[in-house]
C-alpha cells in the first residue's frame, strides 16, 4: 500500500457512557477508495465524524497527510482539505442552491469559488437549472448531488461521504456512485461509508467491516465481495 | 410633536438593546438574560470614563463598544460554551447567563457603590435646538444618529457581509455550518461580542437621555426588550428596531395623556394587543427563526 493519506488507529468515540466505537483503525492510501461497511449502529458515522473534527474521540489517533489532526477542529480539517459530505446531506434548505454552493467555498478566496462553482455547475446542470431555487425544494437525488457538489467547492484532498445513497430510488443511487466514481478519476481520495455495502464493496479498493464499533474484516474490496461467510454474517443478502 | 420626538428617542434606545438582545436569540437560539447586566455596565463605565478621563462623546461610544464586546465574549466563553454539548442547554445557558449578570452587577457594585450615578454636569454641549416646532437637545440629536448607525451598520453586518453569512448559516444548521468550515465556536463568539457591544452603548445612550444610572436600570429594560423582541417577531433585527419605537412612543404618550403611573400598563397593554392580532409578531415569518 502506498502512503496513506488518511489514517486512524485505536479509535475510540463514547456518547456519555455509551462506547459508539470501541476500536477502530483504517488506513486510505492517496487516490484510493475506501468503503467502511456495516449495519446500523455499528460505528460508521460517529468513526466519520471523529475523524472530521466533529467529535472528540476518547482514544486514538488520526493522521492527515503525515500530521496528527485528532485534536484539530473541523473547520481547520476542511482548510486542509479533509471535507464530509454528512449523512442527511445536510443542505440548508431556506438558501438557494446558489447560496449553497457558494457556503462550500467558506475558506476559498472569492475568485477560486466562482471557478469552482462554474465547474461544479458543468458536472451537474441540474443544478444550473435550479440554482435560484430553494434548495429545500429539490428531490432527494437532487440535494444529494447538491451536497456533493457543495462539498467538492472546497477542493477536496479527500472527500468523506456519508450513507449518499440513503433514501434514494435504485436509479438515482446508479447516479449518486457514477458520481463519486468520476470524482474518484479526478484524483480525490474516497471514502465511502455505506449501509449498502455490496454497492460500495463493488466501487471500493479497499474494504473495512465494521461490527458493533470494531473493524470484524478487513481487506481488498473484491475479496470481501468474494467472500460468501462475510457476505452472509455481515453484509446479508440485500 | 415633542411627544413624537421624545418618543423616537427612548424608543431608539430600547430598539438598540433589543437588537443586541435578538441578534443572540435569532442566530444562536440563545436567550442571553446577562445582557441587562452588560447594559448597566455599559452605563456605570461610561460615567466612571467621563467622569475620571473627561473624554468627548465620540471617544466615549467606541470605548463602551470595545467594553460591551469584551463582556460579551466573556458571557459566550464562561456562561454559554461550557454548557454547550448538554441536552438542556438552552435552559442551562438561561440559568448561567441570569448567574453571569448577577456577577457583573455585584462587580459593578463593588467598583461603583449601589448610588445612582450620573455625568458630570458639564460633560456634554446641552445646546437646544429647534426642529418642527419642538425642542430638543443636541445631545437627543446625537442619541438618535449613533443609535440609528448603529442598526444600520449592524443590520448591513447581517445582510452583506462573509460574517453575517456565517451567522445566519449557523442561525439555520450549526451542525451543517461545522461540516462546511465555518469556525461555529469563532463566529458565536462575534455575536456575542456585537451584540453585547450594542448592550452596552444602549446603556450608555439611556444615561445620557435620564442623566442618571443606578444598578437597577437594566432590569427595567431587559423585560420591555424581551417584550419588544417578542411583538416585533423572534429574531428579527426589523421587528426590534419598530418594537422599540412603538415602546418609546407609547410610554411618552401614557405619561403625557394619562399619567406616569399608567406608563408600563399602556405600554404592555399596546404590545399585548399587537400579539394577540398578530401572534407571530409584527416581523415573524412562518418559519421560526429568522435574522
Amino acid at each position: 500500500m502506498s502512503d496513506p493519506i488518511l489514517s486512524v488507529t485505536g479509535l475510540q468515540v463514547n456518547y456519555g457512557r455509551v462506547e459508539a466505537v470501541r476500536d477502530v483503525s483504517f488506513e486510505v492510501p492517496v487516490g484510493s477508495l475506501v468503503t467502511l461497511v456495516g449495519a446500523n449502529g455499528a460505528g460508521k458515522t460517529s468513526v466519520l465524524n471523529a475523524v472530521s473534527g466533529l467529535l472528540r474521540p476518547r482514544q486514538g489517533v488520526i493522521t492527515f497527510e503525515g500530521t496528527d489532526v485528532t485534536k484539530w477542529p473541523a473547520h481547520r480539517l476542511v482548510k486542509a482539505g479533509l471535507v464530509q459530505v454528512p449523512e442527511g446531506r445536510e443542505i440548508l434548505g431556506t438558501l438557494t442552491v446558489a447560496e449553497n454552493l457558494t457556503l462550500g467555498g467558506w475558506h476559498r478566496s472569492n475568485s477560486a469559488m466562482h471557478a469552482k462553482v462554474a465547474e461544479v455547475y458543468e458536472r451537474f446542470p441540474v443544478l444550473f437549472e435550479r440554482r435560484k431555487l430553494h434548495a429545500g425544494a429539490l428531490s432527494g437525488g437532487e440535494q444529494q448531488m447538491l451536497a456533493i457538489a457543495r462539498a467538492l467547492i472546497a477542493e477536496p484532498k479527500i472527500l468523506l461521504l456519508d450513507e449518499p445513497s440513503m433514501g434514494l430510488a435504485p436509479k438515482i443511487v446508479d447516479e449518486v456512485f457514477r458520481v463519486i466514481e468520476e470524482i474518484r478519476q479526478t484524483g480525490t481520495t474516497v471514502v465511502l461509508v455505506e449501509q449498502n455495502a455490496r454497492r460500495a464493496l463493488a466501487a471500493a479498493d479497499y474494504g473495512y467491516v465494521l461490527e458493533t464499533g470494531e473493524v470484524s474484516h478487513s481487506g481488498p474490496a473484491h475479496e470481501l465481495l468474494a467472500d460468501e461467510k462475510v457476505i452472509e454474517a455481515y453484509l446479508g443478502l440485500d | 410633536m415633542q411627544l413624537f420626538l421624545d418618543g423616537i428617542f427612548l424608543g431608539s434606545i430600547y430598539a438598540l438593546f433589543a437588537i443586541g438582545f435578538t441578534l443572540v436569540f435569532g442566530i444562536l437560539d440563545r436567550l442571553n438574560l446577562a445582557h441587562a447586566a452588560v447594559f448597566t455596565a455599559g452605563a456605570l463605565v461610561g460615567i466612571e470614563i467621563v467622569t475620571v478621563f473627561g473624554v468627548p462623546i465620540w471617544l466615549l461610544i467606541p470605548i463602551v463598544l470595545v467594553v460591551g464586546a469584551i463582556l460579551g465574549i466573556a458571557i459566550e466563553r464562561i456562561a454559554f460554551r461550557p454548557l454547550a454539548g448538554r441536552h438542556d442547554a438552552h435552559f442551562a445557558g438561561l440559568i448561567s447567563s441570569i448567574a453571569f449578570g448577577a456577577i457583573i452587577l455585584s462587580l459593578l457594585q463593588a467598583l461603583y457603590g449601589a448610588d445612582t450615578r450620573r455625568f458630570p454636569a458639564d460633560a456634554f454641549p446641552t445646546t437646544r435646538v429647534e426642529i418642527f416646532g419642538a425642542t430638543v437637545s443636541l445631545l437627543q440629536v446625537v442619541i438618535l444618529i449613533i443609535s440609528v448607525s448603529l442598526m444600520v451598520v449592524l443590520t448591513w453586518l447581517v445582510a452583506k457581509s462573509k460574517l453575517g453569512r456565517g451567522m445566519r448559516t449557523i442561525a439555520e444548521n450549526p451542525h451543517a455550518a461545522a461540516v462546511l468550515g465555518l469556525n461555529v465556536g469563532r463566529i458565536s463568539s462575534t455575536t456575542f461580542a456585537l451584540s453585547s457591544a450594542l448592550g452596552a452603548v444602549a446603556g450608555v445612550l439611556f444615561t445620557l437621555n435620564v442623566n442618571a444610572a443606578s444598578l437597577g436600570i437594566g432590569h427595567a429594560v431587559e423585560l420591555k426588550a424581551l417584550a419588544v423582541i417578542i411583538v416585533g417577531g423572534m429574531g428579527s433585527l426589523p421587528g426590534a428596531l419598530v418594537g422599540g419605537l412603538i415602546l418609546g412612543l407609547a410610554e411618552v404618550l401614557a405619561v403625557n395623556y394619562i399619567g406616569s403611573s399608567w406608563r408600563d400598563m399602556v405600554a404592555f397593554g399596546l404590545l399585548f394587543l399587537i400579539l394577540i392580532l398578530r401572534p407571530q409578531g409584527l416581523f415573524g415569518a412562518r418559519k421560526t427563526r429568522e435574522v
